[in-house]
Formats: C-alpha cells, sequence, structure tokens
C-alpha cells in the first residue's frame, strides 16, 4: 500500500450566503483547495430544505495539515461569535500524496 | 366576495403542493428548481414592467416610486413596533420586519393571474414598484438591526457587516434587484420587434411556470407548519395581521394617493400586504445573523404567504372593489 499522511478534515455545515467568507478563511490560510457540497436538513436555524437560497445550506470541505488547524478554526469561530449559525466538526484523516496538499 | 373567483390555476396549484406534503406524499421536485423558475420569474415581471414604463407618463411614475418608498420604508417599521410590543428580541424583530417591508413576487403574480381570469384591468406602475420595493425594507431592517446592536457595533469583526456602503450595496446588488431591474431595462431599451422572438418563452409560458413555481412552494409552505411550535403563538398571529395591515396601508396608498383603478389598488394592497421569502431570507442571513432564520422563514413563507394567496388577495380585491366603487 503506498503511505498515508496524517490530515485533519474540517466540516463545516452553514447557509449558502456564507461561502464566499469561508472560501476567504481557506484562502487566508492558503489552503491548498475545498470542496463544498450542497446539503439539507435542519438544525438550530430550523428547516433547511435547499428550495430557496435562504433555506439552502452546504457542507463545505477543507483538508488541513494538523498545523494550521488552530488559525483556520479560529476564523471560522469569529463567524460564530457574529451570530452565522454554522455547525463545524474536524475529524482526523489520512491521505495519500502529501504534496497535494502543502 | 365570490371565492369561485380563486378557482385559477396558480392558486389551485399552490393548494394541491400544500396538500401533496400535507398527505406526505413522495411527490419531489428536482434541486433547485424553484430556484430556476424564481429567475425566469422575475425576468418575465421584470421585461413586462420595462415594456410598460416605455409607455408610462413621467409624472404618475414618480409617485408610484415615491409610493413604494413610503410602504417599504414604513411597512417595516410599523413591524417592528408590533414585534417589540410582543416581546420579540430586538434583532430577531429587525429580521422579521424587513421581510415585510419587502414584497412576494409569487404573491403579487398570483394577484395578476388572478385579476387576468376575471379580466379586470390594471395600472401597471405596480410593477414599478414591486422592484423599487424589494431594497429598502432590507436597509431599514439593517438600520434597525445597527441600533439594537448599540456598542457592540463597535467591535472590529462586525466592521464588515455594519459598514453603511457594504449594506447599500448588498441591498441594491441583491440578486433579485439585479434580476428585476435589469430585465426592466432590457424591456425599456430593445426594440418591440426584436421582443417578439422571447415573447413565447417570456410571456405565453409565463403563467404556466408560475403554476409550477407555486406547486413547489405550497409544498414548501406545508413543511414550515412543523416549525410553528419553535416560532410561537405570537408570531404566528403576527403572520397573519401584519399583512392586513399592509394590505389596508396599500389600500389607501393604491386609491387615495394614487389614484388606480379596482385592479391597481388590490396590486398595491398586495404589494403592502406581502412578505418576502426570495430576496430577503439570504440578506438577513448575512446582515443580521444573529436572528434566527426559522422565525422569518416560517413567518414569510408558511403564513404570510399561504395567508395572502387564500385569503388575501380576494379579501383586498372585495375592499379594493368596495373602495373605488367598482
Amino acid at each position: 500500500m503506498p503511505p498515508l499522511y496524517p490530515m485533519k478534515l474540517i466540516n463545516i455545515v452553514a447557509n449558502i450566503t456564507l461561502e464566499e467568507r469561508l472560501v476567504d478563511i481557506a484562502e487566508a490560510h492558503e489552503a491548498s483547495g475545498y470542496t463544498v457540497l450542497d446539503a439539507r436538513g435542519a438544525g438550530s436555524a430550523g428547516l433547511q430544505t435547499g428550495a430557496l437560497d435562504g433555506e439552502s445550506n452546504i457542507l463545505f470541505l477543507l483538508l488541513v495539515p494538523e498545523s494550521k488547524l488552530d488559525q483556520v478554526l479560529a476564523d471560522v469561530e469569529k463567524l460564530m461569535k457574529r451570530g452565522h449559525h454554522l455547525a463545524t466538526f474536524v475529524s482526523d484523516t489520512q491521505v495519500l500524496r502529501r504534496e497535494k496538499f502543502d | 366576495m365570490d371565492l369561485s373567483n380563486l378557482l385559477i390555476p396558480a392558486v389551485l396549484f399552490f393548494a394541491l403542493g400544500f396538500l401533496a406534503q400535507a398527505v406526505k406524499s413522495d411527490l419531489k421536485f428536482p434541486p433547485d428548481l424553484a430556484k430556476a423558475l424564481s429567475i425566469y420569474l422575475l425576468i418575465g415581471i421584470g421585461l413586462k414592467g420595462g415594456i410598460e414604463l416605455a409607455h408610462a407618463d413621467l409624472g404618475e411614475a414618480t409617485q408610484a416610486v415615491a409610493a413604494a418608498l413610503v410602504l417599504g420604508l414604513g411597512l417595516p417599521i410599523v413591524a417592528y413596533v408590533i414585534l417589540l410590543a410582543g416581546r420579540i428580541d430586538k434583532l430577531n424583530a429587525s429580521a422579521i420586519a424587513a421581510h415585510y417591508g419587502s414584497v412576494s413576487a409569487g404573491t403579487f403574480l398570483t394577484a395578476i393571474a388572478y385579476l387576468s381570469a376575471q379580466q379586470i384591468e390594471y395600472e401597471t406602475y405596480p410593477l414599478i414598484m414591486l422592484a423599487i420595493m424589494e431594497s429598502p425594507a432590507i436597509i431599514i431592517g439593517l438600520l434597525l438591526a445597527r441600533f439594537s446592536r448599540g456598542s457592540q457595533a463597535h467591535d472590529a469583526e462586525n466592521a464588515r457587516e455594519n459598514h453603511m456602503g457594504e449594506l447599500l450595496r448588498d441591498a441594491f446588488t441583491n440578486g433579485s434587484v439585479m434580476l428585476l431591474f435589469g430585465a426592466m431595462v432590457v424591456g425599456l431599451a430593445v426594440k418591440p420587434s426584436s421582443l417578439d422572438t422571447i415573447t413565447p418563452f417570456f410571456g405565453t409560458l409565463f403563467m404556466g411556470a408560475l403554476s409550477l413555481f407555486l406547486l413547489e412552494m405550497g409544498m414548501e409552505a406545508s413543511k414550515r407548519i412543523g416549525e410553528f411550535k419553535r416560532v410561537g403563538g405570537f408570531l404566528v398571529v403576527f403572520g397573519i395581521l401584519m399583512p392586513l395591515i399592509g394590505g389596508a396601508a396599500g389600500l389607501l396608498v393604491g386609491h387615495y394617493w394614487l389614484g388606480f383603478g379596482e385592479g391597481g389598488v388590490l396590486l398595491v394592497a398586495v404589494l403592502g400586504a406581502s412578505a418576502s421569502y426570495i430576496a430577503v431570507p439570504p440578506a438577513m442571513r448575512l446582515a443580521i445573523p444573529e436572528a434566527n432564520p426559522s422565525y422569518y422563514l416560517t413567518l414569510s413563507l408558511g403564513v404570510t404567504f399561504p395567508f395572502n394567496v387564500i385569503v388575501g388577495i380576494p379579501l383586498y380585491h372585495y375592499l379594493a372593489a368596495r373602495l373605488t366603487g367598482a
């Protein structure tokens, strides 16, 4: 098996209007890339059916090395302190070909 | 009031969507269809507004714009005062108030379908008022929220949300506003002969697309009923009371100020009565993130929209006919 390298996967569920802000955070910390998926569900902001912009969520995925994790999360938390309804969770993961993420 | 006037495709498809969701049918719309239809409908109505604007009398159009600004700036303040009296916190009150000063194109178009089915003529200035009324309420909502936050607003992290230039830019570059005004300019600028090429798509098919849109909105409105408990009795009552207040304001403005006939007065009443569920919710998401989207979406989409479509439009029409002596 080719070697795997440890990374942190940051998962953020947020309203679609916040996509630009999340991309700004990823770019500010020179993340190698990010992935955005459309998402539906329900939570503290109520039902998110995805039918209209006000009720459409995204799942924003960001892979970072552990060394960058604290700074990225601090910026995400600033959005939450402002009152934005986001759900953020981090998981340990492993990636193939570390150089793709540097 | 003759309720058989409600037997038009737009209203019946709305009811069908509502019913389908209520009986837990597996009917589902493809993702993003409602967003696509709302783009189409806004362009269609903008084009129609632009074509009509070309024949408009400048003096009358200016009066209509002024009336739209008065309604758009005044109604959110009325809503805010009522909400505070009901002990709703200031930031939620600001966000909800912004929805009620703005307008719902879906409700407005249903009213046009209602008038067309009865072959009642209407002034076309309300089309311009619709485009004008998208933005002022957003600005009032932002100002109320800024005032509510008080000293917290000096927090540097809030700078982006609270910068007035940024707020104004957001209110006027809002997607719905761009589409409505943009299409209006297109309708105004192009030659009538070249409009013929898009008339089948944006004119002839328009009411069919509106029925599809209302079918899905009926389902969306029905889904929101489950949220009534979270929102609470006071806000649900507000969602019925506020359109009556806004509708009354619209009736008075349409009749006494603008001097419109039966159809035009009904349309101005609908502008006053309706609450936005397309343009304002995303704007409030960014500008007043502290407010709970469940409150404002449930109110505008789950309470006020069905109320206006089923009860409000025939009621405002009855009153408009009485006022104008039609």
